[in-house]
C-alpha cells in the first residue's frame, strides 16, 4: 500500500475519532460510543507511525 | 440419463472475480434497502436484534454455499446440491422455493426500486398518493407504482435477454457507486447525528412480544438472501474453486457488517415507527436525518437506493433464468427451457417466462393492498426452506461424496473414519447442523407468523410440483425415483471446463484409489 494511502487513512481515521469523541462527551455522555471515539483515534494514530515507519 | 451439457448451449464462463462478487453484492447488498423499513415495523424496538439473529443464521448459509459452490461450480446452486445429495424429487422441491425467490427477488424489488425513485415525486410536485384507487374488491391499489414496476420488469428482461456480459458491467459499475454511497452515509451517520441512547430507550420501552420478533427475524433473513447468486454464477467464473471462496466469504463479511450497520443506525437516528411507515425508502429516510450532509445524502441515497435495489432485481432475472436452465438440464423440467439464444447465448425462453411469473406476483401483490409485506412473506419462505435442503445436503454429500476436493469446507468438522481400510476419512460438519437448527427455526417462525407466506409458498411449491409429476410422466420418466446420473463425468467435466486441473487431478487420484479398493461408484 503507498504511504500517501496509508496517512490519508490514518488522517481521516483519526479526525473521525476526535469527531465521535467530543460528540459522544458534549451531546450524550455515552460511554460506548466514546470508546468508539478512542478506538477510532488509536487506529488512526498506528497507522500514521506506520507511514512514518515506512518512510525510516 | 443426464448428461454434461453440450458444447454448443453451455453458457460461457465471462465472470470475473469482481463480477462474481458483484453478482452476489447486487442481490444481497441491496436486500437492506428493502428489508429495513419491513422488519422496523415489525420487531419495533428490537430491530437490531432481529437483525443479528437473522445475520448469525446467515452467516452459517453463507459458509455452507462456500464450500458447495466451490465444490460442484455449475450453475442451479441449492438445486443442483439438493439434486446431487437427496435425487430428483428434493432437487426439484428445492429448484422450485428457489425459483419462487427468484421470481419475488425480481417482483420485491421492482417495486422497492420504484418505491425509492418515488422519494423524488414529491419535489416534482406529484402525491404518490393520489393514484391509489379501488378496483372492485381490491382495496388501496396504487397504480403509478405499479406501472413504475411492470416497467422496470420489462428492462431487465431486454437487458438480460441481450446477454450477461453487459448485464455484468452494469452490475459491476452500479455496485461500486452503491457501496461507496453506503460507506459515507454509515460513517457520517455514526459520527455526526447517531445518539446510542434512543436506540438502547427504544430497545428498552419499545421490545415488540414474541409474535412480533419472530415475524420481524424472519423477515430480517431476507436482508440476507442472495447468496445463492454465486453458486448460479459460478458455472459462468473462471476458476471458480479459487474465486469463489474468495468472493462469497467477503460478501458475507460486507453484507453482514452494513445490514447490522443501518439497523443500528436508524434506530439511533429514528423512532422505529418511522422507519416502518417508510418500507419503500427506508435508507434514504436515515440518511435525511444527517446533519450537514443530509440535504444532499438523502436524494442521492433515494437514487443509490433506488438503481441498486434495480441490480438486485436484475440479478433476480439472471439468477431465476439459470436455475431453471439447470433444472431443465437435469431433466426436472423439460428441455424446452434449456434452450440457448443462437446469438445472445442467453437462456432466453427461462428469461422471458419466469420474469413474466414476476410480473404475475408484482400485480397480485399490489391488489393485496401491501404489496411490500405481501412479497416480503412469500421471499422469506422459499429462501428458508431451500436453506433447510441445502444444509441436509451438504450433511449428506460429505458421506456420500468424500471424492469430490473441496476448496472451502465449513469449520468445526468431526473425522470420521471411511467406510473401508483405505477409503477417504469422512468429516462430519457441525456448524451445518447448528446452521440446520437455525434456518429450520426461522422457517418455523414464517410459517407461524407469516398470514401469507404460510399458505402460498408451499402452494406455489405443490404446484411446481404437480407440473413436474406431468411433465415426468409424459416424458416417459419415473416421477419419483432419481435418474441414473453419471456424477463421476459430470464431475470431470465441471473441472475440465472451469480449467480447475489441479483439483481435476486430485479428484481422478480419489477416484483411482476407489477404483483400486473395488467401492463402488457413487
Amino acid at each position: 500500500m503507498k504511504r500517501g494511502f496509508v496517512v490519508a487513512i490514518g488522517l481521516v481515521a483519526l479526525v473521525l475519532g476526535l469527531i465521535i469523541l467530543v460528540r459522544g462527551i458534549v451531546e450524550h455522555g455515552s460511554l460506548l460510543y466514546d470508546l468508539f471515539g478512542v478506538l477510532f483515534m488509536a487506529l488512526g494514530v498506528a497507522r500514521l507511525y506506520d507511514a512514518r515507519r515506512r518512510s525510516s | 440419463m443426464g448428461q454434461p451439457e453440450e458444447a454448443g448451449n453451455a453458457l460461457r464462463r465471462d465472470v470475473t472475480v469482481w463480477g462474481s462478487f458483484m453478482w452476489g453484492y447486487a442481490d444481497v447488498g441491496a436486500d437492506i434497502y428493502t428489508a429495513l423499513g419491513l422488519v422496523a415495523g415489525a420487531a419495533m424496538g428490537a430491530t437490531p436484534v432481529a437483525f443479528a439473529v437473522a445475520g448469525i443464521v446467515y452467516l452459517l448459509v453463507g459458509l455452507a454455499y462456500t464450500e458447495l459452490a466451490s465444490s460442484y461450480p455449475v450453475a442451479g446452486g441449492g438445486q443442483y446440491f439438493t439434486l446431487r445429495g437427496l435425487g430428483d424429487v428434493w432437487g426439484f422441491v428445492c429448484g422450485s422455493a428457489l425459483l419462487l425467490d427468484y421470481t419475488i427477488d425480481i417482483s420485491l424489488f421492482a417495486v422497492s426500486s420504484s418505491g425509492y425513485f418515488n422519494f423524488f415525486l414529491p419535489s416534482l410536485g406529484v402525491n404518490i398518493q393520489s393514484f391509489v384507487v379501488n378496483i372492485g374488491p381490491f382495496v388501496g391499489v396504487n397504480v403509478l407504482w405499479l406501472v413504475e414496476t411492470l416497467v422496470i420488469i420489462g428492462f431487465l428482461i431486454a437487458i438480460n435477454y441481450v446477454g450477461i456480459k453487459i448485464s455484468s458491467r452494469i452490475n459491476e459499475v452500479l455496485g461500486v457507486v452503491a457501496i461507496i454511497g453506503q460507506v459515507v452515509i454509515v460513517i457520517f451517520g455514526f459520527v455526526f447525528a447517531w445518539d446510542p441512547n434512543q436506540m438502547l430507550l427504544q430497545m428498552r420501552l419499545q421490545f415488540p412480544d414474541m409474535h412480533n420478533f419472530m415475524y420481524g427475524s424472519s423477515l430480517a433473513i431476507i436482508s440476507f438472501v442472495g447468496l445463492e447468486s454465486i453458486s448460479q454464477v459460478s458455472q459462468e467464473t473462471r476458476r471458480p474453486a479459487t474465486i469463489v471462496p474468495r468472493t462469497s466469504i467477503s460478501l458475507v463479511l460486507n453484507v453482514l457488517i452494513f445490514a447490522l450497520a443501518f439497523s443500528v443506525l436508524g434506530m439511533g437516528l429514528l423512532p422505529w415507527q418511522v422507519l416502518g411507515a417508510h418500507a419503500g425508502d427506508p435508507i434514504a429516510i436515515v440518511a435525511q436525518k444527517i446533519p450537514i450532509i443530509g440535504a444532499i445524502a438523502a436524494p442521492m441515497t433515494a437514487l443509490i437506493g433506488g438503481v441498486i435495489v434495480l441490480i438486485s432485481s436484475n440479478s433476480g432475472v439472471m439468477s431465476a433464468s439459470r436455475l431453471t436452465y439447470s433444472m431443465s438440464t437435469f431433466q426436472l423440467l423439460p428441455e424446452w427451457f434449456s434452450a440457448v439464444h443462437p446469438r445472445y447465448h442467453t437462456p432466453y425462453r427461462t428469461i422471458i417466462v419466469f420474469s413474466g411469473v414476476a410480473v404475475v406476483q408484482a400485480i397480485l401483490a399490489f391488489l393485496s393492498g401491501g404489496a411490500m409485506n405481501t412479497l416480503a412473506n412469500m421471499y422469506a419462505f422459499g429462501a428458508t426452506f431451500g436453506y433447510l435442503l441445502v444444509f441436509i445436503s451438504l450433511i449428506v454429500l460429505r458421506f456420500k461424496d468424500p471424492f469430490t476436493p473441496r476448496p472451502y469446507r465449513m469449520p468445526l468438522n468431526i473425522a470420521l473414519k471411511g467406510q473401508d481400510d483405505g477409503a477417504p476419512r469422512i468429516s462430519f460438519p457441525i456448524l451445518a447442523v447448528i446452521g440446520f437448527l437455525g434456518v429450520g427455526t426461522i422457517l418455523f417462525e414464517v410459517i407461524l407468523t407469516h398470514a401469507i407466506g404460510r399458505i402460498a409458498g408451499p402452494a406455489w411449491v405443490l404446484v411446481m410440483l404437480l407440473f413436474y409429476y406431468i411433465y415426468r410422466r409424459k416424458a416417459g420418466l419415473p416421477p419419483w425415483r432419481a435418474l441414473p446420473r453419471d456424477w463421476e463425468a459430470q464431475q470431470r467435466h465441471t473441472l475440465r471446463e472451469a480449467e480447475e486441473f489441479e483439483l481435476l487431478a486430485e479428484y481422478e487420484q480419489a477416484l483411482a484409489d476407489k477404483a483400486a479398493r473395488g467401492g463402488q461408484s457413487t
